[in-house]
C-alpha cells in the first residue's frame, strides 16, 4: 500500500514579482470558465496591488499569491451542505464534485482564503485542484511550472526530504491566517 | 443592482422565515394570542385560530422558496441536506421541523378551534433553533469578517423577535392595544437597537462602514415601531392603524439592517 501523501506548497514572497503568470497560466491551462479564478494575487503589505507602501528610503512592494490551501481541516469540506467538497485522504487534495454541488456558495464564505470560486457558466462551484492529474503523473501544477521566478515549490509535505519540506525548515515558512484553525498546506516565506 | 439581486434571496428567506419563527416565540411568551388567551378578544379567537399558523406557514414557505433562488442548481436542493455538520443543512432540518409543527398547529386549529398550548411551545422551541442556526450559518463564514463577529447570531435572533412581535401585533390588534404585546414589541425593538449598535461597532473594528443603513434601520425599526406600539397602547392611535404601523416599521427596520449585514459581507 502506497504511503499517504500530503501535498503542499511553499511560496517565497521575496521571489514573487507579481507578474500574474501563475494566475493566467492556471486560468488557461485548467480552462477555468467564466469569471472564476483559482489563483489570485494580493498585496503583502498594502491595500493597492501595484502600489508601493512604506516611506523612503524603505518603500516596499510585495505580493501574496493566493490559491486553495488544501487545508488539513478544511472549512469548505466541513460546511458543504451537499458533501460535494471532499478531501482525498491519499493526497490531501481538496476537490469539489460538480455533479453534486448545489452552488449555494457557502464554501467560499466559510473558507478563510475565499478560495472556492463560482463557475458562472455552468453554475457550480469550482476550485484549485493542485492540478491533481498532473501531480499523479509526477508533474508540478501549472502555476508552479509557469512561475518565472521559481517562487512556488510544490511537493509532499509528509516527506522530510521533499523540496517544500526542506524550504519550510530552512526558511521558517509560515501559513497565512493560521488563526482560522484550518491547518493549511500552503506556506509562505 | 447586482448586489441587490445577489442579496435578495437571502433577505427573502431570513425575513419571511424570521417573521414566522419570531411570531411563534412571541406568541408563546405572551401566553397565547388568538387562541383564547387572556388578551385575545373572546369573540375573535374561535373563528380565527387557524389564521396565525396559516400565515406563518405561508411566510415560511415563501422564505424557503427564496432560498431556491440563491442556489445555482435549485433542482438539486435535496442534496443540501447531505452533510448534517453544515449549518446550511441544519437550517434545512430546522425549517422542515418548524413547518411540520406549524402544519400540526394548523390542523388542530382548524379541527378543534384552537391548538393545545404545548404545540405552540414546541413551535417556539423549534423556531428558536431555526433562528440560532441561521445566525450561526453566517457566523461561521471565516472568509467574511463582517459576518464572523459576535453580533451576528443576536442580530438574527433579536431581529426575528422584532419581526415576530410586529406580526403578532398585526394578527391580534386587540392584544396590542391592551398592553402585553405593546410591551413585547417595545422590548424586542430595544434589544434589536442594542444589537444594531454592537454590529455597527464590529464593522467599525474591521474597517467596514454601514452606518447610514444601520441608523436608518434603528430609526425606522426600534424608534418608529416602539412609538407606534406605545401610541396604540395609549389609545392615541387606532388599534388597526397602530398594528399595521408596528408590523411595517418592524419589518422595514429589520430588512434595512439585514441588507446592511449582507452588503457588508459581500462588498
Amino acid at each position: 500500500m502506497a504511503e499517504q501523501k500530503h501535498y503542499g506548497m511553499v511560496i517565497d514572497t521575496q521571489y514573487c514579482v507579481g507578474c500574474q503568470t501563475c494566475t493566467v497560466s492556471c486560468k488557461i491551462s485548467n480552462e477555468v470558465p467564466g469569471s472564476a479564478h483559482w489563483n489570485h494575487l494580493e498585496s503583502l503589505d498594502g491595500e493597492v496591488l501595484y502600489q508601493s507602501t512604506g516611506t523612503f528610503p524603505r518603500p516596499t512592494l510585495a505580493f501574496r499569491p493566493l490559491l486553495c490551501n488544501h487545508c488539513e481541516d478544511p472549512a469548505c469540506v466541513n460546511n458543504c451542505p451537499s458533501g460535494a467538497m471532499r478531501k482525498d485522504p491519499d493526497t490531501g487534495i481538496v476537490s469539489v464534485n460538480q455533479d453534486v454541488c448545489i452552488a449555494c456558495g457557502y464554501c467560499s464564505w466559510v473558507c478563510p482564503y475565499g478560495a472556492p470560486s463560482m463557475n458562472d457558466v455552468d453554475h457550480v462551484m469550482s476550485k484549485c485542484t493542485f492540478c491533481a492529474e498532473r501531480v499523479a503523473e509526477g508533474i508540478d501544477p501549472y502555476c508552479v511550472a509557469a512561475c518565472p521566478a521559481n517562487a512556488r515549490v510544490f511537493g509532499d509535505l509528509n516527506d522530510p526530504e521533499s523540496a517544500p519540506s526542506k524550504l519550510m525548515q530552512e526558511r521558517h515558512a509560515e501559513p497565512y491566517l493560521p488563526e482560522a484553525g484550518t491547518r493549511p498546506s500552503v506556506y509562505y516565506v | 443592482m447586482n448586489m441587490i439581486m445577489h442579496v435578495l434571496p437571502l433577505l427573502v428567506f431570513t425575513t419571511f422565515a424570521g417573521l414566522a419563527a419570531g411570531a411563534y416565540v412571541v406568541d408563546a411568551l405572551c401566553g397565547g394570542l388568538r387562541t383564547g388567551g387572556s388578551d385575545a378578544s373572546p369573540s375573535a379567537a374561535p373563528c380565527c385560530a387557524w389564521l396565525f399558523p396559516l400565515v406563518c406557514l405561508v411566510l415560511l414557505g415563501v422564505g424557503l422558496c427564496g432560498t431556491l433562488a440563491h442556489l445555482g442548481q435549485p433542482l438539486r436542493f435535496a442534496n443540501g441536506m447531505a452533510n448534517p455538520g453544515s449549518m446550511i443543512a441544519q437550517e434545512a432540518y430546522w425549517s422542515i421541523a418548524f413547518g411540520v409543527v406549524i402544519v400540526i398547529d394548523l390542523a388542530f386549529a382548524k379541527v378543534k378551534g384552537a391548538p393545545p398550548r404545548p404545540v405552540r411551545w414546541v413551535g417556539a422551541v423549534v423556531a428558536v433553533g431555526l433562528m440560532i442556526v441561521t445566525g450561526l450559518a453566517y457566523y461561521h463564514s471565516l472568509g467574511l469578517p463582517a459576518w464572523s463577529g459576535a453580533a451576528t447570531v443576536p442580530l438574527f435572533v433579536l431581529g426575528d423577535l422584532a419581526l415576530g412581535a410586529g406580526l403578532c401585533a398585526l394578527l391580534d390588534r386587540g392584544a396590542l392595544a391592551s398592553g402585553k404585546l405593546a410591551c413585547a414589541n417595545v422590548a424586542a425593538q430595544i434589544a434589536f437597537a442594542a444589537v444594531l449598535v454592537a454590529f455597527g461597532l464590529h464593522l467599525a473594528r474591521i474597517g467596514a462602514d454601514m452606518t447610514g443603513l444601520l441608523v436608518a434601520a434603528g430609526v425606522v425599526g426600534p424608534l418608529a415601531a416602539s412609538v407606534a406600539a406605545g401610541a396604540t397602547h395609549a389609545g392615541k392611535l387606532p388599534a388597526q392603524a397602530g398594528a399595521v404601523a408596528v408590523c411595517a416599521f418592524a419589518t422595514v427596520g429589520v430588512v434595512l439592517a439585514r441588507y446592511a449585514f449582507f452588503a457588508a459581507g459581500m462588498m
